[in-house]
């Protein structure tokens, strides 16, 4: 039963992931690589702040920022000097990969003592505390950890939502869809673009903090190739709430995340071939490719016969 | 809302569907599988049982031998553990925060005594005991007076209900052993942290021992483990005979760095904590923790008895454990001698027996114990589960995972009746070696071998309880699970090794007597080759080559990064270790042929793709380690009481082709050396 | 009002595409007037409604609106004066969003965008009033996206989105171009209505000479990047679809004369 609650956990934090995707590739409609690098700068930046001492909250905000920073570079670039989306977050997350060096100063950092929000959420159990639902058993530690991060998963996909709905969201939205006219409507594309990177590279980063903190390092290179479980997430989210209603897209990719996360762990848990591994995880990936277009014909399907007078 | 929900519904279905598959493959063993804990269960007593809590710190060798002191000293006064008493270990290892909520509980009521090992314990339980004054035997600390918990500096000036016993580092024995093996001896240097209670202490007292002895004690101060190198080497400019240290945990954690550094100016090293003879410490003169351990066992007996605690006196004794190696004697500037007498006074002796690698001294010492220990081949009492988790797949892996099979069985555990094994392989994807480590859990593994620093962290941090080996790790301290070879987390040992930079040195001074310029190329963000390339400057520096090094950060960078390299008047490339080395050799030895430089390398591929000499950590000579330490695991001996295994053994390969290619002639008796010729 | 003076724009200048499609426009449009542009194609009454949009900048010459001068003003800028209505009725509107957070968002044309409520309750309630008036019976839908409606009733609601906010300039750009008959004709209706309505100083671009003749108080015809005649009053008035066919056919053959001299002149003297 920890398998299950581990990869919830893990799930749930890269739903963060997730949602940082979701804004900028849905959202915005902008394919933004950066996430690669600004998943590692926020794993750096809490764990340098983690050693030196800082509370851990606090580390995980000033990853955060980092995130939001680098977002914010990669938008100026594509904004103001004009550099082609995709090339913008290659160049920056390949420049990324020095700053993190720069801010760990070295490749790998482990945090076996420091206090972090996982030991905080841990507290809230003894350590041997177990609980047990008739044939299986679980560290209520486990419990507390996977509690913790809903309630803050909870608390960031509540507040996104939120945020869709003002004015300024609304704005943010429109820029993805339809720039013409938006554009028309007195909001300066651009910055909105600088602004949504941000927010998407801050999510990014709180993802890489939560992730560093809870797999006890940073790495510099535990970043590569995150992008990819992110845009899965967001489609097999996306797949799976068959709509484009800002709030389901926000529960669908959280849903995409912790689905695909299972789905590695039963993998995992047959005993596949170690050999396999990438295989089976890219079939997952092409499942959620193809499975769209599969759950939208069979709703289709229902949908006429349960109401033959639509269409 | 409804149409929300409905919308909801297919993606809460499938992970609803998911996890109850998850949770059935989970299932089945669970009802079989729940393990008997390690202690306190025991046999029903008949007359009043005594209940006994015993805390610890951490789970350090010195402080598990005191604990088996305290409990074999507790039997020796007639309070057997399970029958006269029952005793329930706690074990804050190493947390703070812990150790003050365990210091509530056992204060708080249940328990007929207390005793605590280390001074943070004791000062814990003292402060959570004032109100309650549950009688408290304390141990394995200093300086009680110290400690601040009101123990005064008389025998029997201290609390009622506390009574403990201090164990003082032997300093002033510890000198003079030193003055007695060299008399000429004048000038001591000492490295210490000012920030460390107890080794302000030992230095307070070698400044006495010193002043007796009429011996200079040169002193400088550290900040941490960074700054040894830094400290020992004004030392040694100040022209110190030996360098001391005692109770100090930031030096004794850079211990490797005084090691060399000692051994490059040709003085020994002495501690005062047994162990860091096997790492190159010419003596070690310590308290010997098991006796303190029974020293204690036997207070706490009498205060068990009924003896008025406030008449006890507080003990100060230190039973020495000394302990000796004879290969360091060897080049050391000054006569040093060991007497036949010190060699029958040592409880353990460190000699050139076994040893197999003259290049390499100090060596077959630190291996004899991981490889002759279990040699019986009984059949263990169940079948072990063990997972072996790697990070990537590469020819090394597979050799390390070979070995680790192959130590596995020459320790005389056989697949199929004693230990099952699984093996998993990440394939380079941090996230899905996490979810391997989750599964071998979920699996009931008993133990996790795993290849490779990122699995060891990935297994550390997940797994609370199930032991785990390590083999193919460059730097275990750097990865953070350990401080020193014997300090490390109570549920990891292992092997580990990096590229033998020092060794490299004399064969390239074989090869090309002339050289002076070194060239480098490490990769910067591998934490091994950050690691590897250090190891290579400061091993140059001791040859007195001039190191050219630069960064590559892509495989795509290598041909212009050689070039640049080739261009700096280099005499020959040398390569630390790194994966990104390893996959772009081709294209580096292709640019370095052009510029008609030599390249020497420490992977066992390089020499067929045309490096001049290769000398290879021999990794399936580290998996067989392991698989030795995974044995003595599986055998029964606690992870924690197993020391770190530091691999040294190499493998020589030449490439003839390469080295005529060079212009280059291999001396015959470099030749006759090598493990293997590739034509 | 607006005053257009002596505005020029070449498009892809200096190579072989070069396209001179604005050649020293003058024009000044009063308060409240409605002007319809009228043109063959590439006469540039697109391309001018778009250079006093802010589409694009002028190469040269000086765009003055109420006072200001605009010229080099970014398109996002201008749009607080300005509401437009696109030829393709997709570029209008925002196709994921729903009809009422379209409408919220033109609610705050050219304003400042916070982080207040777009759709509360009380702007919901005025929004499907405002739906309800157009009676298109679009004020049950307001959570529809606004993709699933039809071109005509997204051009429609983008006509109501452009004056939802009363601008200081209404631009139509062959609005009812890509439109059904039918469609076109409501359309058409709306506008004149908003119109009327707001007194809304209105310049549109069409392609049909039923709503040339019949719609507006000036008419402007455009040839070659220039203003070839202007309508106003009694003149205005007096049009018929055929008066303005006519004057077309003399157009062409105006041209054609000046392409056979030009293709003469060229034969003689290459």
């Amino acid at each position: 039963m920890s398998l299950l609650v581990g990869s919830f956990t893990m799930g749930l934090i890269l739903s963060l992931l997730a949602l940082g995707v979701l804004v900028s590739f849905r959202i915005l409609a902008f394919r933004d690589l950066t996430v690669d690098g600004s998943i590692a700068l926020g794993g750096a930046v809490a764990a340098t702040l983690l050693v030196a001492g800082w509370n851990p909250w606090l580390a995980t905000a000033a990853a955060c920022l980092a995130g939001a920073l680098a977002g914010t570079v990669t938008g100026v670039l594509a904004t103001r000097f004009q550099i082609n989306g995709l090339l913008a977050g290659i160049l920056v997350m390949t420049a990324l990969y020095s700053v993190n060096l720069r801010v760990m100063g070295k490749s790998n950092l482990p945090l076996m003592k420091e206090q972090t929000i996982i030991t905080m959420a841990q507290r809230f159990a003894a350590s041997d505390a177990r609980w047990s639902f008739s044939r299986w058993e679980v560290p209520v530690q486990d419990v507390a950890i996977v509690a913790m991060i809903s309630l803050l998963i909870g608390l960031v996909a509540v507040t996104m939502y939120a945020f869709f709905r003002t004015n300024l969201g609304l704005a943010m939205r429109a820029s993805g869809d339809n720039e013409q006219m938006i554009r028309a409507l007195g909001v300066e594309v651009g910055w909105m673009t600088t602004f949504g990177l941000a927010l998407s590279n801050g999510l990014v980063a709180l993802a890489g903090a939560l992730l560093v903190q809870y797999q006890g390092f940073a790495d510099v290179q535990m970043g590569i190739g995150m992008v990819v479980w992110g845009f899965a997430s967001v489609i097999i989210g996306e797949s799976l709430v068959g709509s484009r209603q800002i709030g389901l897209l926000l529960v669908g990719a959280v849903m995409g995340s912790i689905l695909f996360r299972l789905l590695v762990a039963i993998a995992l848990r047959w005993g596949l071939n170690p050999n396999d591994l990438k295989l089976v995880t890219a079939l997952f990936v092409f499942a959620a490719l193809v499975l769209p277009g599969a759950i939208a014909i069979v709703r289709k399907h229902f949908a006429q016969r349960s109401s033959p007078l639509a269409s | 809302m409804w149409d929300t929900l409905k919308r909801l519904s297919l993606g809460l279905a499938l992970i609803v569907f998911a996890s109850a598959i998850l949770l059935l493959s989970d299932a089945p063993r669970r009802t079989s599988l729940t393990r008997e804990p390690d202690h306190g269960a025991g046999p029903v007593p008949l007359a009043k049982v005594m209940k006994v809590a015993l805390m610890q710190m951490a789970s350090q060798p010195i402080i598990e031998e005191g604990a088996d002191g305290v409990i074999a000293g507790l039997k020796e006064a007639g309070f057997a553990v399970g029958t006269a008493i029952q005793l329930k270990r706690f074990n804050a290892e190493g947390d703070l925060a812990t150790v003050n909520a365990m210091a509530q509980e056992l204060t708080g009521g249940g328990f007929d005594l207390v005793i605590t090992l280390t001074t943070s314990a004791l000062q814990a339980v003292a402060n959570a005991n004032q109100q309650r004054r549950v009688p408290h035997v304390f141990g394995l600390v200093t300086d009680p007076t110290q400690s601040g918990v009101g123990v005064g500096s008389e025998p029997l000036d201290h609390p009622a209900h506390m009574v403990g016993v201090g164990t003082l580092q032997p300093v002033a024995e510890s000198l003079r052993m030193a003055r007695q093996m060299n008399p000429k001896l004048t000038r001591v240097g000492v490295a210490w942290n000012p920030a460390e209670v107890n080794s302000e202490i030992c230095t307070k007292l070698a400044r006495e021992a010193c002043r007796e002895l009429k011996l200079d004690l040169l002193e400088a101060t550290v900040e941490n483990t960074a700054a040894v190198h830094e400290a020992v080497a004004s030392l040694i400019a100040r022209d110190v005979d030996l360098l001391w240290i005692g109770g100090d945990v930031s030096v004794l954690a850079a211990f490797e760095v005084v090691a060399k550094a000692a051994q490059n100016a040709r003085i020994p090293v002495c501690t005062c904590i047994p162990g860091n003879a096997k790492k190159g410490s010419l003596f070690d003169v310590g308290a010997n923790y098991f006796e303190v351990g029974r020293g204690i066992g036997h207070l706490a007996g009498r205060v068990l008895s009924g003896d008025e605690i406030a008449k006890l006196p507080v003990e100060r004794s230190t039973p020495p454990k000394l302990m000796v190696n004879t290969l360091a004697l060897k080049g050391l500037r000054d006569a040093w001698a060991v007497s036949a007498q010190v060699l029958a006074q040592a409880d353990s002796v460190i000699d050139e027996q076994g040893q197999h690698d003259k290049a390499l001294p100090a060596t077959k010492a630190s291996i004899a114990p991981v490889r002759t220990t279990n040699t019986d081949s009984a059949p263990l009492s169940k079948v072990w589960q063990l997972r072996l988790l790697a990070y990537i797949n590469s020819p090394d892996v597979e050799e390390a995972e070979q070995g680790l099979r192959d130590g596995l069985k020459n320790a005389g555990v056989m697949e199929g009746r004693d230990f099952e094994l699984k093996v998993a392989n990440a394939q380079g994807d941090m996230t899905s070696l996490h979810g391997m480590v989750e599964s071998a859990l979920a699996d009931h593994a008993d133990l996790l071998l795993t290849i490779s620093t990122q699995a060891l962290q990935s297994a550390v941090q997940r797994a609370r309880n199930t032991p785990i080996v390590f083999t193919m790790v460059a730097n275990p301290f750097a990865a953070g699970v350990a401080t020193t070879e014997t300090e490390h987390l109570a549920s990891v040992t292992g092997a580990y090794g990096s590229n033998d930079v020092d060794a490299m040195m004399p064969i390239i001074k074989q090869v090309l007597p002339n050289a002076r310029r070194v060239g480098a190329l490490y990769a910067p963000t591998e934490v091994n080759s950050v690691y590897s390339h250090e190891l290579l400057v400061k091993a140059a520096k001791g040859a007195s080559y001039e190191l050219v090094s630069l960064g590559i950060n892509s495989p795509s960078e290598a041909p212009d990064v050689t070039q640049s390299l080739c261009g700096q008047q280099i005499d020959l490339i040398c390569l630390p270790n790194s994966n990104l080395a390893g996959s772009s050799f081709p294209t580096i030895v292709q640019s370095a042929r052009k510029a008609k430089v030599p390249v020497f390398g420490f992977l066992g591929s390089m020499v067929s793709q045309g490096a001049v000499v290769v000398l290879t950590r021999d990794y399936h000579d580290m998996g067989a380690d392991s698989g030795q330490i995974a044995a003595r695991v599986m055998r029964g001996e606690k992870p924690a009481a197993i020391p770190l295994h530091q691999s040294r053994k190499n493998r020589l390969l030449i490439n003839m082709a390469a080295t005529k290619a060079a212009g280059l002639t291999i001396p015959g008796e470099l030749l006759k050396r090598a493990d293997r010729v590739v034509e | 009002m607006l005053d257009i003076q002596q505005i020029a724009k070449t498009f892809h200048a200096g190579t072989p595409n070069e396209v001179r499609a604005l050649r020293g426009v003058d024009l000044k449009i009063e308060p409240g007037s409605f002007v319809i542009l009228i043109g063959t194609n590439g006469s540039g009454k697109s391309t001018l409604l778009n250079a006093v949009a802010g589409s694009f900048l002028v190469d040269t010459g000086r765009l003055k609106l109420n006072g200001r001068e605009i010229t080099r003003w970014p398109e996002h800028r201008r749009a607080q004066f300005i509401g437009r209505v696109f030829q393709n009725p997709f570029t209008g509107t925002a196709p994921s969003m729903t009809i009422a957070e379209n409408l919220a968002l033109a609610a705050k044309r050219g304003r400042t965008r916070g982080l207040g409520w777009a759709l509360s309750s009380s702007t919901k309630n005025d929004l499907r009033e405002r739906i309800r008036a157009m009676g298109l019976g679009l004020e049950d839908r307001l959570d529809n996206a606004i993709g699933s409606l039809s071109g005509g009733q997204r051009q429609s609601l983008t006509l109501l989105m452009a004056g939802l906010l009363k601008p200081d300039l209404l631009l139509l750009d062959e609005h009812t171009a890509a439109l059904d008959p039918k469609s076109a004709d409501q359309v058409i209706r709306l506008t004149e209505e908003f119109i009327r309505r707001d007194r809304l100083t209105t310049l549109m671009v069409t392609h049909s000479m039923h709503q040339a003749a019949h719609l507006g108080d000036r008419l402007i015809m455009m040839v070659r990047g220039r203003v070839h005649h202007d309508f106003q009053g009694a003149e205005k008035r007096r049009l018929t679809p055929e008066n303005l066919l006519a004057r077309f056919e003399e157009v062409r053959r105006a041209d054609q004369l000046d392409e056979t001299a030009a293709e003469m002149l060229g034969r003689q003297y290459v």
